[in-house]
């Protein structure tokens, strides 16, 4: 390496002089050493013209090795036909209805469990089938999903794919089936249909590093200062995180202790050893406390360690989100990870629908971030350096869901006495990075979302947009934060999501001192709120600035949804309509 | 909200007394209570901290109180990073925020006079400069820089979105190979960022190694260059534009 760096430097010698002049020499196009490319030059081998999904795109963008050995072993997750669903969301529509005598009546988590899941029986019956075949069922009651293991050679005999073997442009390795898997006659009484078959295992932690804003400054900015000067600090209230990371107690410390806040003590609930630290949970913990600081917080960390497929990738997380719903009724629930919704495919999509309308049947509030590619969410499935094209817009799963609120990302301005100042839907156009944003290809758009500019032109067949809400994300106007060891801005919409969650326990903390519920699922009521004439303005209509595909515009838009929190007069808006209501 | 800085618990903004250790706290905001209101709580926080000193020095070898769960220290309310700093052109009038507590600091300013602000990145440049646009819109200021300057670059793809301080412009990454002094040449991407307001035309040009990532959100710019100057872009203003 010193050699490369000794040409480097004579290189950047000779750059350096004639780039001042803007005279730089070009010569034919080439890639001809290793010095500046390592292991990364390469070339395509297929066309990537026109991927009709992030899937085809990157089975289209790899070269094909053929096919994997067939004692190779695979897996896949298949969704289940569950009949209770529609009982679940004519619950949920009548719990979050003001007209309903059940309003606000949320579901115990062993009346959750008891009411809502597939028949037993009838998984029971395909779980014996599959086991004849030599392939291995994982199954928990209640869940919509199971897993089903075994060699390539039973898969492809049992569910009629081709499992091949690829290697992308970077040089990661996967097997994968290029067409979807049939779901065989004996289990289509219970089997609704099957995720990809793949080991490629891409997942998005929403998180921009960079350089503050201090918790007290955030708290003014979004006007939390009257609600914190009530008394509203959390008290009693759970929030509860889903990870991939860890977070160590001396980041915390150091945290806590710069700023004066109370000492913060989060536990694990589902890991037994914390993966290394990354930061993605850190600020999370942070953020929250920064705003909340009397509240609990409570981690729920997927373990990432030794996932080699995209079954296992799903299970895993299913398993640890049905986990961390069930064991937390009436919590705020904050989510900063995600995955193309392409990627995901729509029998995934919908296993994560009916886990979160679970969490809104038990009045629980999960915000979950959009994303930080912009409108671009498939773009990270693609090889390195494709271009940001029409084929990669759309939007990130699990927060496209209908039963969860999804949180953008804008670039917040503050005055010099830290009150709001402006506010732009976040986007770096250079990095193809900015606030996730975009119309679902699966789910319809739920009754509940209605107000101006809801209808709009980029969403004719009226599915469902997001992102809801949204709050700072730029991590050049981002919260101070102690991230694994320095300080640094907090950025991307992991750290809006948890500003909404530190602002709904404090509205939550404000309604039950007036002796109201709290809002659980909160997007019926955040669009009533929005569509209606409240007394009190609750949202910054956020109209600059866009996610490189879409325009924030006056009213919803999709870089920014119905705007920021104006957290003292959403507060109050919420408690006079609840007793209206 | 205020904490205890005694021990770190929440109080209300006015309390006298910490309601976890009941230590005495700051004075609450003066209102328009009369003097002898306030006299009379001054004396009696004076007195409380007399009695509390007094307490202090006769608790020797008596266990001294646990902050639940651990003691946290007084608050430090200045911001734990520094501002950012800002170039302002002399000439032009326009400015930029950059930040040397991140990338930067392994950047170099090489170039700053009253049009141009540039910095020099382990051998590859970025440049913000400025020129009247002289009816020009950016896309067309943009090629002329690409064809003057760079007139072998190949568009790789035209930047969604591109713009400077959110103020909408026109933006291309573009394929180049460099030629160094000793005749080896490599692969490199050229960035070009230029947006127009009232004539004044702010222009950003960059050249970095042309580099795969394998990361959460991979720049399809395809070079490391674009961290070190993606959050400056944003910050860029005009001359009497309000602040960002």
């Amino acid at each position: 390496m010193a050699g490369a760096g000794s040409e480097r430097s004579r290189l950047s010698s000779t750059m350096k002089h004639r780039a001042a002049k803007l005279r730089i020499q070009l010569v034919t196009l080439a890639c001809a050493t290793s010095l500046f490319c390592g292991n990364s030059c390469f070339s395509v081998t297929s066309s990537l013209s026109t991927p009709p999904d992030a899937f085809q795109a990157l089975i289209a963008g790899s070269r094909d090795l053929g096919p994997t050995p067939p004692t190779q072993t695979v897996s896949l997750l298949l969704t289940l036909k569950d009949a209770s669903r529609a009982r679940l969301e004519s619950d949920l529509a009548a719990i979050y209805d003001p007209r309903s005598p059940m309003h606000l009546h949320f579901k115990r988590a062993e009346q959750a469990q008891a009411e809502y899941g597939p028949d037993s029986i009838a998984v029971s019956n395909a779980s014996s089938h599959l086991k004849r075949r030599g392939l291995a069922v994982d199954w928990t009651r209640g869940n919509g999903w199971m897993t089903v293991t075994g060699t390539a050679h039973a898969v492809e005999a049992e569910f009629g794919v081709q499992i091949h073997d690829y290697v992308t442009p970077a040089a990661v390795r996967f097997w994968a089936s290029r067409l979807p898997p049939t779901v065989p006659p004996e289990l289509t009484a219970v089997v609704s249909g099957s995720a990809r078959l793949t080991s490629y295992v891409p997942v998005q932690k929403n998180a921009v590093p960079g350089g503050g804003l201090k918790p007290d400054d955030l708290a003014r900015a979004y006007d939390l200062e009257p609600l914190r000067a009530l008394g509203n600090v959390g008290s009693g209230a759970r929030v509860v995180f889903l990870e991939v990371d860890g977070w160590a107690q001396s980041d915390l410390n150091t945290f806590t202790q710069r700023f004066g806040l109370p000492p913060m003590h989060p536990s694990e609930k589902a890991a037994q050893v914390l993966p290394p630290v990354s930061g993605e949970a850190e600020m999370d913990l942070e953020v929250v406390h920064a705003l909340a600081p009397a509240a609990e917080l409570v981690t729920y960390t997927i373990s990432l360690d030794g996932v080699t497929t995209k079954t296992d990738f799903f299970s895993r997380w299913l398993r640890v989100q049905d986990q961390m719903i069930a064991e937390n009724p009436g919590a705020v629930i904050s989510i900063s990870l995600g995955f193309c919704e392409d990627w995901a495919g729509q029998q995934v999509a919908e296993a994560f629908k009916t886990s979160f309308e679970k969490a809104a049947a038990m009045g629980e509030t999960v915000f979950v971030s959009t994303g930080d590619s912009g409108g671009f969410e498939c773009l990270a499935y693609a090889p390195p350096g494709t271009a940001p094209t029409a084929d990669y817009v759309a939007g990130l799963m699990p927060a496209m869901t209908p039963s969860v609120t999804a949180v953008g990302g804008t670039r917040l301005s503050v005055r010099e006495d830290m009150s709001w100042y402006a506010e732009y839907g976040w986007e770096a156009p250079v990095r193809t990075v900015g606030t996730g944003g975009n119309v679902s290809r699966y789910f319809q758009r739920p009754d509940w979302q209605r107000g101006n500019g809801v209808d709009n032109q980029f969403n004719p067949n009226r599915m469902r947009s997001v992102p809801d809400v949204s709050a700072d994300a730029d991590a050049a106007s981002g919260a101070a934060v102690f991230l694994n060891g320095q300080w640094t801005q907090g950025g991307g919409t992991s750290q809006s999501a948890p500003i909404w969650a530190g602002v709904t326990v404090l509205v939550d903390d404000y309604l039950k001192s007036k002796g109201l519920k709290p809002v659980g699922f909160f997007n019926p009521l955040l669009y009533a709120i929005f569509d209606g004439k409240p007394p009190y303005p609750a949202f910054h209509d956020v109209v600059q600035g866009g996610n490189l595909v879409y325009p924030a515009t006056p009213g919803y838009d999709l870089a920014t949804g119905i705007g920021t929190p104006i957290a003292w007069n959403l507060a109050r808006d919420i408690e006079l309509y609840e007793r209206q209501h | 909200m205020r904490y205890c800085p005694n021990c770190g618990a929440p109080y209300v903004i006015g309390s006298r007394f910490c309601g976890q250790c009941a230590r005495p706290l700051e004075q609450g905001p003066r209102s328009g209570r009369s003097f002898i209101w306030v006299g009379v709580a001054g004396a009696l926080v004076l007195f409380m901290v007399v009695m509390g000193a007094l307490a202090e020095m006769l608790s020797v070898g008596v266990a001294q109180r646990v902050c639940p769960p651990v003691c946290a220290p007084p608050p430090v309310t200045s911001p734990p990073l520094p501002p950012p700093l800002k170039y302002t052109s002399a000439r032009y009038g326009y400015s930029l925020e950059y930040s040397e507590t991140t990338l930067l600091k392994s950047a170099a300013i090489d170039v700053r006079d009253d049009t141009s602000i540039g910095w020099n990145a382990q051998g590859f440049p970025f440049r913000f400069t400025a020129e009247r646009a002289g009816g020009r819109d950016s896309r067309a200021i943009a090629d002329q820089m690409q064809r003057t300057s760079f007139p072998e670059a190949t568009s790789v793809y035209t930047i969604p979105n591109a713009e400077l301080g959110y103020t909408p412009g026109f933006g291309e990454v573009y394929d180049v190979t460099l030629a160094s002094g000793t005749g080896q040449s490599i692969r490199a991407r050229l960035v070009i960022v230029v947006a127009v307001k009232k004539n004044l035309a702010v222009e950003f040009w960059a050249v970095g190694p042309y580099q795969l990532q394998q990361e959460s959100h991979p720049s399809p710019a395809a070079t490391p260059l674009v961290l070190y100057f993606s959050d400056i872009l944003n910050t860029v203003t005009w001359p009497n534009d309000p602040p960002l």
